[in-house]
């Protein structure tokens, strides 16, 4: 069922069943725009209902995601984080491998930004900055090792166990921001505030569109290198016949470990980022939800370089398009998170034929190890 | 083996589709933004308030108490218009919502929650005609307040001590459960409160305590309470929000007294619930309105002032100036206790006669 | 450390553990159904939220078992678009199923918010009383710990056993394990994919519906928004937990509510220990477990992977 086409291009997984494609790309082209259109209309009428003004609302929504210099910093520095997260999450999706414990492995950045950064807090910023970011970085990579560990040694299912470290994540954090973490007055959990020379500076003033922001930068540049590269055409090919990558010497441990290490070591980052650049303290919600909207964007965006972009990009305007619907327009957050989620639920159909393959090739990573086992 | 590319739609064809919607919703967003302003010039002389809430406005808890203040000054005050903003907990989404309201021209913008301490402080100088007022900034240390910056907090152990010394004459036994969300440290604070409290009327009562972990899972504080019964406890203190509707069914189905912290849960346990502390923010919401009107809004002397300095505006609120109320004890309450419910109100009665009198104050535990 | 070594310690634990795996069972089932078929339902914390929500919409004024099977048939309706978008059109299940997620608790804390006052009634309803069995409540140790239960948590262990016999021993249940793993092969002989994925996601709607609505009536009695409190996503981890077996669910539900009731009850025997570190028991619980059962547990073949017809 799963060819794999050797020579196809790099740069997207190809083994579609002959046929369905074709079938499937027609429907999705004509459906996407439809359900999009759909799901903004039923969000209307929804308002309408509630005695919202849906237009005034659906414009303060686009107004608070790209309407000024403010807004625009809003979106970038929202989709930022949703875009590393996701490239990350996709070199382990492109690999066979579903992580969802990049939320928790944010958590574990940001502690382990935070504490690498009061270690060096009398360094000069050249020295604190990069320290931070690899402290984030190993803290996230720490954070998925064991689930790594156990998938590759033990055959345990990565969608558990990662989602498991996310609640040990979570767990830990309040732990350590209710007590060593704690300034001793708070009575909340919080940090003390992040140190000045390990922040990162604001590109635009009056926004919150600071350096960190440019990260996501490099790790799609790095992502594009990584899809292009060797070695991630061989973990690609493991993730779509892991069978065959392992009759060519493919490591079906390395494969497994490298690319969920990999993927912790940019959730690892992102926690950084959060902590150094946009809130410069660590609160329990660090995290807000953006291991597992990164983990949307992943999908979403067909785990491609391109996709992962625009959906992140898409994500961090929705975010800030609906907070800004609640502030000025006063529409209560719950009815906002409806009318993000009938967005979300939207533009899922757009994607549909790219997930449709990518899965197949998770999904065939996981009949091997089935197959393996018995 | 099948053509690979039949009917595919090549890669760059695929993004610039999407590209295209990106680049539209741009040019919808710069559209909104060139003719949605109005500029705020609707001068009718009404004071514009917003209100930040962490939680929704009907929680029968901290942003209850928010909400029905407002509601309650506005409606006495007569010349306010406002606007409620809940369920801000995201530390993310606190900041730009703060900055919409300022850039919207509110006069007044009330952070009601130690969640909204630090965008207030990275904004108020952005925004100086715009009055801020925070919660819980003399914890955070470096917090400033200015001219157009203000601090309010409650006291944590006035939420409490009432409690204890309602709990120690109507337990009838020498044990008590009291159920927490998470084990953050004003909650550990308030519980301390509540032994210390408890101990001054009975020294020989036992304490028996439980977490639900959250603020949110009802049921984990449904089975905690359970738990604590089992194990013996005789009277229940829940010490706040939505989760002690689970401590009041549970003790509720076991015949056990409950009282509770932030919120009557009457509704919830006729039967066993005896009281419960709640704020009220309308007199500092009054208050806050009239100094926003005649200029006396902030620091004393206009300057910025840190925790810790002179001059630091910073409001407290506790039953000494009625901003935490002890809410009468439920006289349709069946259950049995070791005094009548009349004697019960006369000791919370003399408890908040003699603070008022200011000849005692609720010590801060520890 | 002395109340370890009372029977009613542990009796009290496992009774709790009991009543904190109702809801679960019930979710945990219905799921297991759809997961062997072949849908990764992400939506399951939705379907439990709002199922808790209608279930108290619909009992404050009726009855308590009418409420309950609104709860299922609101699960149900949300578990509707999981079949639209991810079995009818191809949408990716895990983007769905976390959207679903967010529709359902944005959905019922909107409602909540628009149907309540400020200050006035919320709606209610009294909690069940034990079911009380004769003889068996009144041995001694048992009677407390395993028979001193709500009709919800008898129904949830009946409907075990009725859903083991469905997924082992009948037509449907073999058509559901065929389709999850290879629908292209069960295709080929004749088995109707789409019919059969959408039967078994109705069904985890429904059943997860009824996990809230047992949740809502059973122990909770008034709602606040997200009181399911990720409840959805322990009944995925006991799932896995479990290996997709009906009975592994249900004993899993148990464990993991057995050892989240010790947590609880560990935090006045062990004083010191920070209560997030006795919170973490249950999920440390599931990963030994998962550990140990790795070897021979096996993933439903095509879980998570959207079946496009080939006509």
């Amino acid at each position: 069922m799963t060819d794999v086409v050797a020579g196809g291009e790099r740069g997207e997984i190809e083994h579609a069943p002959a046929g369905t494609e074709e079938r499937s790309l027609t429907t999705s082209l004509s459906t996407s725009s439809l359900a999009v259109l759909i799901a903004v209309v039923v969000g209307g009428l929804i308002m309408l209902f509630s005695g919202e003004n849906p237009l005034t609302a659906y414009g303060a929504m686009l107004d608070g995601a790209f309407g000024s210099r403010f807004a625009l910093g809003e979106t970038l520095s929202r989709a930022a984080p949703l875009a590393i997260v996701g490239y990350g999450t996709a070199v382990a999706l492109r690999a066979g491998l579903i992580t969802i414990g990049a939320q928790g492995q944010v958590v574990a950045g940001a502690i382990g930004a935070l504490l690498t950064a009061q270690f060096f807090e009398t360094a000069p910023s050249a020295v604190a900055i990069p320290a931070a970011a690899i402290g984030g970085a190993l803290f996230g990579m720490a954070w998925v090792l064991i689930p790594a560990m156990l998938r590759a040694y033990f055959s345990v299912n990565e969608i558990l166990s990662t989602l498991l470290f996310t609640e040990f994540a979570a767990l830990l954090i309040e732990y350590l921001l209710n007590n060593p973490l704690k300034p001793p007055t708070a009575i909340t959990p919080q940090s003390d505030p992040y140190p000045d020379n390990g922040i990162l500076g604001l590109v635009i003033d009056g926004t919150r569109f600071h350096t960190g922001v440019f990260a996501a930068v490099i790790i799609g540049l790095a992502f594009i290198w990584w899809v292009r590269s060797d070695r991630g055409f061989s973990y690609d090919l493991y993730g779509e016949n892991p069978n065959l990558a392992q009759s060519l010497g493919i490591s079906s441990n390395r494969v497994i470990i490298n690319s969920l290490l990999i993927s912790g070591a940019t959730a690892g980052l992102v926690g950084w980022i959060q902590a150094a650049g946009l809130l410069q303290r660590v609160y329990v919600g660090i995290a807000s939800d953006i291991g597992f909207f990164g983990l949307v964007v992943a999908f979403l965006g067909g785990a491609t370089a391109g996709g992962v972009l625009v959906a992140a990009l898409l994500f961090g305007a929705l975010q800030a398009g609906g907070l800004a619907m609640q502030s000025s327009e006063g529409i209560p957050a719950s009815l906002s998170d409806i009318i993000q989620a009938l967005l979300l639920l939207g533009f899922s159909i757009r994607y549909a034929p790219q997930i449709i393959r990518l899965t197949r090739g998770v999904m065939a990573n996981f009949t091997l190890v089935g197959r393996k086992r018995r | 083996m099948a053509a690979p590319y039949e009917g595919e739609v090549p890669v760059s064809r695929r993004s610039s589709f999407l590209f295209r919607i990106f680049a539209l919703l741009m040019v919808f967003g710069l559209v909104a933004a060139g003719c949605g302003n109005d500029d705020d010039s609707d001068d009718d002389g009404a004071l514009k308030v917003a209100l930040l809430l962490p939680g929704v406005r009907n929680d029968n808890s901290f942003s209850q108490a928010a909400y029905e203040g407002l509601r309650d000054a506005v409606a006495e005050d007569g010349n306010v218009e406002t606007e409620v903003l809940e369920e801000i907990i995201d530390p993310t989404d606190s900041l730009p919502a703060i900055r919409d309201f300022a850039s919207q021209g509110f006069d007044l913008i009330l952070g009601h929650g130690i969640e909204y301490v630090d965008p207030i402080q990275q904004l108020y100088a952005e925004f100086p005609d715009v009055s801020f007022s925070m919660t819980g900034g003399i914890l955070v240390p470096g917090s400033v307040t200015s001219d157009n910056v203000v601090d309010w907090l409650y006291n944590v152990q006035d939420m409490a001590y009432p409690n204890g010394i309602l709990a120690a004459k109507a337990v009838i036994g020498d044990t008590i459960g009291i159920v927490g969300g998470p084990e953050f440290d004003f909650v550990k604070t308030m519980h301390q409160s509540f032994r210390d409290a408890a101990l001054s009327v009975n020294p020989d009562i036992e304490f028996l305590e439980g977490f639900a972990g959250s603020f949110v899972d009802v049921q984990a504080a449904a089975e905690v309470t359970q738990q604590l019964i089992d194990q013996g406890a005789d009277f229940i203190y829940c010490s706040g929000d939505g989760i002690c509707i689970g401590a009041a069914q549970t003790a509720s189905a076991a015949g056990i007294p409950i009282s509770v912290g932030f919120g009557s849960q009457e509704q919830t346990a006729p039967d066993v619930y005896l009281a419960a502390t709640v704020i009220r923010m309308k007199d500092l919401y009054l208050d806050f309105f009239a100094q926003v009107r005649n200029g006396t809004f902030g620091t004393p002397d206009g300057e910025v002032h840190a925790v810790g300095e002179e001059g630091y505006a910073f409001y407290p609120g506790g039953i000494f100036n009625a901003q935490v109320e002890v809410l009468p004890v439920n006289t349709n309450a069946t259950v049995e206790t070791a005094v009548s419910l009349d004697e019960l109100q006369a000791a919370l009665d003399e408890l908040v006669a003699s603070i008022e009198a200011g000849e005692f104050s609720i010590p801060f535990p520890g | 450390m002395s109340q370890l070594l009372e029977a009613t310690f542990w009796s009290a634990t496992v009774a709790g553990g009991l009543r904190l795996a109702t809801p679960l069972i019930y979710a945990s089932i219905g799921e297991t159904f759809a997961q062997r078929a072949g849908v990764l339902n992400l939506g399951l914390e939705g379907y439990m939220i709002i199922g808790a929500l209608t279930s108290l919409y619909v009992a404050d004024p009726t009855v308590a078992p009418l409420g309950f099977l609104a709860g299922g048939l609101a699960g149900m309706l949300l578990a509707a678009f999981m079949v639209l978008l991810s079995i009818r059109l191809y949408a990716n299940q895990v983007v769905v199923g976390f959207g679903l997620t967010i529709l359902g608790i944005g959905t019922t804390g909107y409602i909540f918010r628009v149907t309540t006052d400020v200050g006035g009634r919320d709606r209610q309803v009294s909690l069940p009383s034990e079911v009380d069995i004769p003889l068996l409540s009144d041995i001694p140790w048992l009677g407390d710990a395993l028979f001193g239960h709500s009709w919800y948590t008898w129904l949830a262990l009946g409907l075990v056993v009725v859903t083991g016999f469905i997924a082992s021993r009948t037509i449907f249940g073999l058509e559901v394990k065929a389709v999850g793993e290879d629908p292209d092969a069960a295709a080929a002989r004749g088995v109707d994919v789409v019919r059969v994925r959408t039967m078994a996601t109705l069904m985890s709607g429904f059943l997860g519906g009824l996990g809230g609505a047992a949740l809502m009536l059973g122990s909770v009695g008034r709602f606040q928004p997200w009181l399911t409190a990720n409840r959805g996503f322990i009944a995925l981890i006991v799932i896995i937990m479990a290996s997709w077996s009906i009975w592994g669910a249900a004993v899993g539900a148990f464990v993991f509510g057995f050892f989240e009731a010790l947590g609880f009850n560990l935090n006045n025997v062990f004083v010191d220990v920070p209560v997030e570190g006795l919170n973490a028991i249950p999920f440390f619980v599931a990963l030994l477990i998962l550990t140990a059962s790795a070897r021979w547990a096996r993933m439903p073949r095509g879980l998570g992977e959207n079946y496009v017809p080939t006509v």
